[in-house]
């Protein structure tokens, strides 16, 4: 396993006594890549969990994008220096968010390499914990590829205070 | 957009019940079952109700007054439901 220098992300999780994730019916995968974005994705899980979108994390590998049954790659691989997290929106596609920088690179090579047939697969351009939370909830409730995008990207003129 | 009151309610938010993820993953999904638009008020803040990040950042707290409005086919029952899902949040 190769680790970047700076790579020491770390999160812990402070849930109030009783507290219980109930599961509302949606459904997502952050799709991640590489070792810097786990916490990241982690973070997004678990704010999705509790908004009752059922999450899971998902390794994704160049080429690895799921096929329109859903199927990911099998085996996690490192792709250092990758950040993306992506939103799966079972057969219809997947909306991935990328972190600033190289990871745009890496993403945009990922998905040059091309989808499997029929599935539908964009970059969104939007913050990566918020524009993930927007575009899960979003998909969870039913929505296409293009809402999706547009969920995630709002996140941009969304001011939090 | 005009409004008539018929469309626009307000409501209390349960004592101790803040619009925090869970709540508010529970509203937008109930919101996204109607074809209208469905606003909420709190404060000087408002949201569309189909908007997680939007609901999150009204930042509404439990016992704080929440307005509701919807416009569309479908105003008075989304007004209903939404009215309703916020006074019962647990």
């Amino acid at each position: 396993m190769y680790w970047l220098p700076w790579c020491t992300a770390a999160w812990f999780v402070s849930r109030r006594a009783g507290f219980v994730v109930e599961p509302g019916g949606g459904r997502a995968a952050l799709i991640t890549a590489g070792t810097s974005d786990l916490p990241v994705a982690d973070e997004a899980r678990m704010l999705l969990e509790a908004t009752g979108v059922e999450a899971r994390l998902v390794f994704v590998v160049p080429n690895g994008i799921p096929d329109e049954a859903g199927r990911f790659a099998r085996e996690p691989r490192e792709v250092p220096g990758v950040l993306f997290v992506g939103v799966h929106l079972e057969s219809k596609g997947v909306v991935v968010l990328a972190d600033i920088g190289s990871a745009i690179l890496s993403v945009r090579a990922v998905l040059n390499d091309g989808m499997a047939d029929g599935v539908t697969a964009v970059l969104a351009d939007a913050p990566l914990v918020e524009g993930a939370i927007a575009a899960a909830v979003t998909a969870s409730i039913g929505g296409d590829v293009e809402a999706v995008r547009a969920a995630a990207e709002e996140a941009w003129n969304v001011r939090k205070l | 957009m005009s409004e008539s009151s018929n469309n626009r309610r307000a409501v209390r938010l349960p004592e101790g019940v803040d619009l925090h993820a869970r709540p508010a993953g529970a509203l937008v999904r109930a919101a996204a079952a109607f074809q209208a638009t469905i606003t909420l008020s709190a404060g000087e803040k408002c949201a569309d109700a189909k908007s997680i990040l939007q609901v999150l950042a009204l930042g509404a707290t439990g016992g704080s007054e929440v307005a509701v409005a919807a416009d569309g086919s479908d105003a008075s029952e989304a007004l209903e439901a939404i009215s309703g899902l916020l006074t019962t949040l647990s």
